[in-house]
């Protein structure tokens, strides 16, 4: 017979407060390897780049494209 | 058998607490209804003054060796090559669906299926699935020495916790059963899984106190399963020796340290 303690189990703080994810500093520079925790589908159509690129005054390379569909 | 000490500090030992008392899960099992289980884990996630107790067989585990292997009674999603490595799929999944309630998990303990597996490979399933759900891994009982802590106020509750053993199929065999187990154990809650029921009753022995006769109550509860006995496209062991279906869930136990009041619903 094992005699056993283990941690204290604290349930005095707010479900809602201990659910929170805490934010993932390296998501910026992972994002092209990160999966979007959300899974909100990424809009392909180009639209969002061409704005972009307009607002940079230029065009993105494609390598640049994705990496900016993925952190949005 | 294993003896375990948890305190619980809890916002007012006059609310109840609500234990989860989930056994015989056994993930892996095509039969396991993993998104009823899945969605029961997230529920309480978001319950406030709640916490989870596993009582065993949380995977079904049945490897090449033993005589219920059936290639056909794995989960879809399992690959030939997950077979490798038993093991390290099982503490995966298991990590992944109780993850919600990480950190709330007072005990796991050890169910048939989990000590099959272990006396014919050589490892501690239990430890293992422990080491994931982040609480203590006991054997295949167990007292559970709760302490609710509120403040400088501390009050005392005893679980007296088992997988079950036996072979009963019939509501009355299964009550039985746990009428035994309440006889064995001295304890406020004797939890008992493995024969798949979703049963609770109380009993109680007289004593004298000084106000005259009183009495002493247990309750003790079946704790259900999410194993499906009749799956579409699949017999299982239960459909080939006949077993009747069994609602599938969990008892929801809430137990009020002031008043030491027990009541038992069903998720």
């Amino acid at each position: 017979m094992h005699r056993r303690t283990a941690g204290e189990i604290d349930l005095t703080g707010s479900v809602k407060e201990s659910m929170t994810v805490a934010p993932d500093e390296d998501r910026g520079a992972h994002a092209d390897v990160k999966a979007d925790p959300a899974g909100a589908e990424v809009d392909l159509d180009g639209a969002v780049c061409a704005v972009i690129a307009a607002a940079v005054g230029g065009s993105l390379p494609d390598r640049d494209r994705e990496l900016l569909l993925r952190v949005l | 058998m294993d003896v375990l000490e948890r305190r619980v500090r809890v916002k007012s030992l006059a609310d109840p607490f609500v234990l989860h008392a989930i056994s015989d899960t056994h993930l892996m099992a095509r039969g396991c209804d993993e998104e009823r289980l899945r969605r029961h884990v997230l529920d309480i996630s978001r319950e406030e003054n709640s916490c989870v107790i596993l009582g065993g067989d949380l995977v079904d585990c049945v490897a090449h060796d033993d005589k219920r292997f059936s290639p056909s009674s794995f989960r879809d999603a399992i690959q030939l090559r997950d077979l490798s490595d038993l093991l390290e799929y099982a503490r995966d999944l298991v990590g992944d669906v109780f993850a919600p309630v990480g950190g709330r998990i007072i005990a796991s303990i050890t169910g048939n299926h989990e000590e099959a597996y272990a006396a014919r490979h050589h490892v501690n399933v239990t430890a293992q699935l422990a080491e994931v759900l982040d609480c203590p891994g006991l054997g295949y009982s167990a007292f559970v020495k709760i302490r609710f802590v509120c403040g400088n106020e501390t009050i005392p509750f005893m679980i007296a916790t088992t997988h079950g053993s036996g072979a009963a199929t019939s509501p009355g065999g299964k009550l039985n059963r746990l009428i035994a187990t309440m006889k064995i154990f001295d304890a406020d809650l004797i939890l008992m899984g493995h024969v798949h029921e979703s049963i609770a009753m109380q009993s109680s022995t007289l004593e004298l106190d000084p106000g005259g006769i009183g009495d002493r109550t247990k309750t003790g509860v079946i704790t259900g399963t999410y194993l499906r006995t009749y799956t579409m496209g699949y017999s299982s062991y239960g459909e080939r020796a006949g077993y009747a279906p069994t609602r599938l869930g969990h008892p929801r136990i809430e137990i009020t340290p002031a008043t030491g009041k027990i009541s038992v619903g069903w998720v």
